[in-house]
């Protein structure tokens, strides 16, 4: 028992069997694609349809048949003759040379490849280019304040769609022939049988369930659009920090050796070692960044750039890149293993009362004065402090602790060096070359901010304590901007409200630094 | 590649020759040009005719008129035009000229 339709060529009808008309609706299908670049077209296909059906006809009385079955319509499409015996007799027919006029380029857009309308696939095609850059470049232009918005807004007003093969063809640049025209028909043949296959469409009939469909369908096209918007950002921003990376790699392999960029976690580094820290830190980084960008695109886009042999080969690259600074990381950090320390005692004469202020002068190494070219003339070493506090290379500035002296006429400051190294010997060479300055001027007492690294030495954990020794009832007075140095105190804890003096006054007493104003009012006794 | 251009050539400018021919005979249903093509040996399907037929008709040379069927939809009958019928005077004698021209060519050739 089979399943017959009912069919009408040219107001004859015929109940063909479902399968029979399949064969047929195809054999049409190829006549009038294959018809359709001739202006005669509708005529030929209509005399091919008229004479189809008579023959259908004869065959079904001679046969006392009622149905038209798959083995009539495949015997009388043969006499009819398939595209392919057509192709063959009119190869050279004028109509070729008549229809192969080349026709100029036109601007349609792409409805079968679109994302929001086909603006951008038809721009793609007409001036040849990859339809994604065109993608890219609008959203780029969407992100200048909206521009691309109203350009897209614009074309999809003015671009008509490509909705006829000639016009795809056409949209395409294609000479319009007839084995373009085939292929072109075929492509299109495909792309609805792979829809049809996927069962996106079932014939409902069913008015409701296509609104829902459609609904969902324009609900899913909206997500896949911000997906792809979304996707757009990452590759944009990716592409710009690999650029960014790149640029900077290459920048840092330039200058790796100038004094301008040693700051901390570099001045660490070794100089033997800089360049495959430098380079493994790269590849650690860059690695991630371009999988995420090819993972947008492949979101994006649909496209695969890089293949499983890629991907391990990207893979193994980053995890030789981790091993590598893993290794010098390492090495580096033994460097880090011994603790060396050493004291120094310098005398200061004593006064009654001592100003304790930050010295505003840096004092610039032998080094930095070469480098800076300021050994001319009468230039003694010294400059004023300009630059950013945060950017010190890496060295800790010093900790200063006042105690009371137990010699009561010799007051003195005790610098504390101490720093790292791979052995003891090498932690106190570090600590050696550690250098630190300060200047009495009268009861002045002006320290200098940061402590320096003589001989090039590396950064290696290297710290100055300072512990200023006071005989008692010593008096002081503190510059505010010490604060962050003197860690037993805090100096705000003495600073009168609504003070405006920007240092507190102190005294040294048997208990150690107590705030003036409060040693006054209890220390009165002894 | 060549010989299959040259033989469609050939075949081309003949079957309109033959067509015009045919249908000079007078009136007749484009399945009735396919037989006596198919009689002598020109042409294989049907579906090739259509084409043609539309050409020539456009081109001035037929003419078609309606005539109801027994079986199935109204028939097209062809006749030749006035200018049908001096293209085909003008196709006859370049044919003799052919002929002459090939005869005298291949004269003396043997041909399998």
């Amino acid at each position: 028992m089979n399943k017959t339709i009912i069919i009408n060529i040219n107001g004859i009808v015929f109940h063909i069997e479902e399968e029979a008309y399949e064969v047929l609706r195809k054999y049409m299908t190829d006549i009038k694609a294959h018809f359709s670049y001739s202006k005669d077209s509708d005529e030929i296909v209509t005399d091919i349809e008229n004479r189809l059906a008579e023959m259908f006809n004869e065959r079904l009385a001679s046969q006392n048949k009622q149905v038209v079955e798959v083995q009539d319509v495949v015997e009388i499409t043969a006499q009819m003759g398939t595209v392919n015996d057509f192709a063959r007799e009119d190869e050279e027919d004028n109509f070729n040379q008549a229809d192969n006029i080349k026709i100029g380029k036109k601007l349609h857009r792409d409805i079968d490849d679109k994302i929001i309308a086909g603006v951008c696939s038809g721009l793609g095609h007409y001036f040849e280019i990859e339809i994604k850059w065109v993608r890219i470049l609008f959203v780029l232009s969407v992100l200048l304040s909206g521009t691309g918005l109203v350009a897209y807004a614009i074309l999809w007003l003015v671009m008509p769609e490509a909705r006829t093969r000639q016009e795809k063809m056409a949209m395409k640049g294609e000479a319009i022939n007839l084995q373009n025209f085939k292929r072109s028909f075929d492509e299109e043949v495909n792309a609805i049988n792979a829809s049809y296959s996927s069962g996106n469409y079932q014939r409902t009939g069913d008015t409701i369930g296509e609104a829902v469909q459609s609904i969902t369908n324009l609900i899913s096209k909206i997500l896949n659009f911000v997906v792809k918007l979304i996707g757009g950002f990452i590759v944009f921003a990716g592409s710009m920090a690999l650029m960014a990376l790149i640029v900077g790699f290459i920048f840092t392999l330039g200058f790796y050796d100038n004094q301008d960029i040693n700051f901390f976690p570099l001045s660490a580094i070794n100089p033997e070692y800089k360049s495959p820290l430098y380079f493994s830190a790269f590849i650690l980084l860059i690695i991630p960044l371009a999988a995420l960008l090819l993972f947008a695109i492949r979101v994006i886009f649909n496209k695969n750039l890089i293949s499983r042999t890629g991907s391990f080969a990207m893979l193994i690259l980053w995890l030789t890149g981790l091993a590598m600074g893993v290794f010098y990381g390492s090495k580096i950090a033994s460097e880090f293993k011994e603790d060396a320390r050493f004291e120094q005692k310098v005398s200061i004469s004593p006064a009654a009362v001592y100003h304790l202020k930050l010295n505003p002068s840096k004092l610039l190494t032998h080094e930095d004065s070469l480098r800076l070219h300021l050994n001319r003339g009468e230039f003694n070493g010294n400059i004023l402090e300009d630059y950013d506090e945060d950017k010190n290379n890496g060295v800790k500035k010093f900790h200063l602790e006042i105690e009371k002296s137990d010699d009561i006429f010799n007051p003195q400051l005790i610098k504390k060096f101490s720093a790292r190294g791979a052995t003891f010997e090498d932690a106190l060479e570090n600590a050696q070359n550690i250098g630190y300055n300060f200047t009495q001027v009268d009861s002045n007492i002006l320290f200098d901010k940061y402590l320096y690294i003589k001989n090039n030495k590396l950064f290696r954990g290297q710290e100055v304590k300072l512990t200023l020794k006071l005989p008692i009832n010593s008096k002081l007075i503190i510059d505010d901007n010490l604060n962050s140095h003197i860690h037993n105190r805090n100096l705000w804890e003495c600073k009168p409200e609504h003070s405006k003096q920007n240092y507190t006054e102190w005294v040294v007493t048997y208990d150690g630094l107590k705030c003036l104003s409060d040693s006054t009012t209890v220390e009165e006794k002894p | 590649m060549l010989v299959e251009n040259t033989q469609t050539q050939m075949r081309k400018g003949i079957l309109e020759y033959c067509i015009l021919s045919i249908i000079s005979k007078g009136e007749i249903y484009a399945s009735d040009i396919i037989n006596e093509l198919k009689k002598a040996q020109l042409l294989v399907v049907e579906g090739t005719l259509y084409p043609l037929l539309t050409r020539l008709k456009n081109n001035g040379l037929l003419s078609y008129n309606w005539i109801e069927s027994t079986s199935g939809p109204p028939r097209k009958y062809y006749t030749l035009t006035q200018s049908g019928i001096d293209v085909l005077t003008k196709l006859d004698k370049t044919w003799n000229e052919l002929l002459f021209a090939v005869n005298t060519s291949i004269d003396g050739r043997k041909i399998s």
